[in-house]
């Protein structure tokens, strides 16, 4: 190992000493708004380091366990400003954490660092490690409101997120016992090399333990059943990170063992059946949903299975049509989801429920949230102009062009019954044959800033999206 | 000892570890089913790792190079890093236990599911 090294995990070291210092500062210093201005510097410097590390060339650094190239990069900006957005936009939301408001801070960023760490990790110790350091610390974000239904969330988390490790660390010590390493490209050299008739069985358990382990994550079909519990229980800022930064990378770290796995099967059929049932369950189960956290946690499950179709696209066009599909559609959901998220946090604020009730006629008390919450409601059904709609058109592009002609229907079919359960909050947003109860709105300009970045993002990535996916064409090609 | 007693071992455990999860209802029981998941992997890694360096001795010789060395370790250094995680997750999982007992007063699975549908 090289000291030179460590400039490529600079944005990590950077977030994780400004989470120190937060954690510091709230023993020793009353001031909530120093230590939450303190965090936010720390992170937008962490978000600079990681631009400014676009430009440096690609390599693998610490024993080969991290490759860092652009892609890993590119996540790391992703993770970042979904970051930034969320702590600037719950100042308010703090209330909820009483005298916890510091140590929530401090934990959301300690997650992020495995987050950054994940896309970039080359070996499955360092991916697993990262793993565990995203969900720790989650796990106690969730508790802190110390209400029941936050608990019951976090417990949940807690023991699915355990189970689901021990099986991806299953697979992992048979897919070591099998090959003899750890790291992801000797693995996959040695699974294309060789013949593996005798050793299939015991191969095909190790990848399938490892896909369950990561499909918890990012919450397939048949691994979803914690995340409508968890998004109903958990305070909302930490739902919309989790829902957007955790589900990202955990879809980085599904490409990468598809890109193994596919080396000695086809897997196209698999996933293409795993992806219908995913946005089959997704889409039935949000339908009948009163709790609208309920029901973005189903809506979350179905659009992973619209991102499982570009990773079934993966070996007939080659990987980079697919890969440029799925991260274009991760980055539109993220937008999408913090203003999904935040807008309907900034009518709750007052209302202080998350029933679809609490909703009805929210639009003549609260203009500017109501109009976020519909923009970004059609765009995850997929409507143009917004982002949601491209992200779907390229999705379905590389599956048409893969010739998955039956899954490209389904997805589109499931897109137009996703819209009733939509239709139908933006429909109680305008309701007025009820009595409108008067009520007074916060006025959060912070929240109401990321509002307005998370809308521009939206609308930006579907009006003219053609830098961010040169961007991504070269950072894949690298 | 061959390798096929200690990986019939390991998944022997693993499975017991599964069942105790799924039926158990007390959390605490819970909580130990899932270390036992966690030390039937610590048994495969390990014993992966004594399978392998014999092997590679036979191959180099005594002059190993270091990747040579990497691949006897890596079973090892599995096992290391899921203990501290393992022991990090207890902790977690305990501390969650304790507030949960303090508000309802029960560590009883059943009496703790009030979101579900």
């Amino acid at each position: 190992m090289d000291v030179a090294d460590l400039i490529y995990i600079g944005s990590e070291i950077i977030v994780a000493v400004t989470a120190t210092l937060t954690l510091l500062m709230g023993i020793f210093s009353g001031r909530y708004i120093i230590v939450k201005i303190v965090s936010l510097l720390g992170i937008l410097s962490g978000l600079i380091y990681a631009v400014g590390l676009w430009f440096v060339s690609t390599s693998y650094v610490f024993y080969n366990t991290i490759h860092a190239n652009q892609l890993s990069v590119f996540f790391k900006i992703l993770v970042l400003v979904t970051l930034l957005l969320v702590i600037t936009g719950s100042y308010d939301y703090s209330k909820y954490f009483g005298k916890l408001r510091v140590e929530y801070l401090s934990l959301m960023m300690y997650s992020s660092v495995g987050m950054m760490l994940l896309p970039a990790s080359n070996d499955f110790i360092t991916a697993y490690i990262s793993l565990e350091l995203i969900a720790l610390p989650l796990v106690a974000v969730i508790a802190m409101t110390k209400e029941e239904y936050s608990i019951e969330a976090s417990l949940k988390f807690l023991i699915f997120s355990a189970i689901s490790s021990a099986f991806l660390l299953y697979g992992i010590v048979l897919l070591y016992g099998f090959s003899g390493s750890t790291n992801f490209e000797v693995i996959a050299h040695i699974l294309s090399n060789t013949n593996l008739d005798s050793n299939i069985s015991i191969v095909l358990i190790a990848i399938l333990f490892i896909l369950g382990g990561v499909g918890f994550k990012v919450g397939i079909v048949p691994f979803y059943m914690w995340i409508p519990d968890v998004y109903e229980g958990a305070p909302t800022p930490v739902v919309a990170f989790l829902s957007i930064a955790s589900k990202s990378v955990g879809f980085a770290l599904l490409i990468k063992v598809f890109l193994i796995a596919y080396e000695f099967a086809d897997w196209t059929f698999t996933i293409s059946i795993i992806a219908a049932l995913t946005m089959i369950v997704g889409n039935a189960g949000a339908l009948l949903q009163d709790n609208t956290k309920r029901l973005l946690g189903y809506s979350g499950i179905a659009h992973a299975g619209y991102i499982l179709i570009g990773i079934a696209c993966f070996s007939q066009i080659g990987t980079s049509t697919g890969q440029v599909a799925v991260i274009f559609y991760l980055l539109t959901y993220a937008f999408t989801n913090i203003a999904a998220f935040y807008s309907l946090m900034n009518i709750s604020l007052s209302t202080n429920s998350y029933s679809i009730q609490s909703y009805s006629g929210a639009f003549f008390n609260n203009k500017f949230a109501s109009i976020v919450l519909m923009i970004s409601f059609l765009s995850l059904i997929g409507l143009p102009p917004t982002s949601g709609f491209l992200g779907k058109l390229y999705l379905f592009n590389a599956a048409i062009k893969s010739e998955l002609i039956w899954l490209v229907l389904f997805g589109v079919i499931n897109s137009v019954f996703s819209a009733y359960y939509y239709l139908k909050v933006i429909k109680t947003l305008f309701d007025s044959d009820i009595e409108i109860i008067k009520y007074q709105t916060s006025r959060s300009y912070s929240l109401n800033i990321v509002l307005i970045c998370a809308l521009l993002g939206v609308l930006i990535l579907g009006v003219y999206p053609d830098p961010f996916l040169r961007l991504l064409e070269t950072s894949l090609s690298s | 000892m061959s390798l096929e007693s200690v990986l019939t071992l390991s998944a022997g455990l693993f499975a017991i570890g599964l069942f105790g999860v799924l039926t158990k209802r007390n959390l605490i029981a819970v909580l130990m089913c899932i270390e036992l998941m966690f030390n039937a992997i610590n048994v495969a890694a390990v014993g992966i790792s004594r399978y392998i360096a014999p092997s590679m001795f036979r191959i180099a010789g005594s002059d190993l190079n270091s990747e040579q060395v990497d691949l006897i370790l890596s079973g090892h250094v599995i096992s290391i890093f899921s203990i501290a995680i393992s022991a990090a997750e207890v902790s977690m999982a305990l501390a969650i236990i304790i507030l949960i007992y303090r508000t309802k007063n029960t560590v009883d699975i059943s009496d703790i599911n009030k979101m579900s549908g």
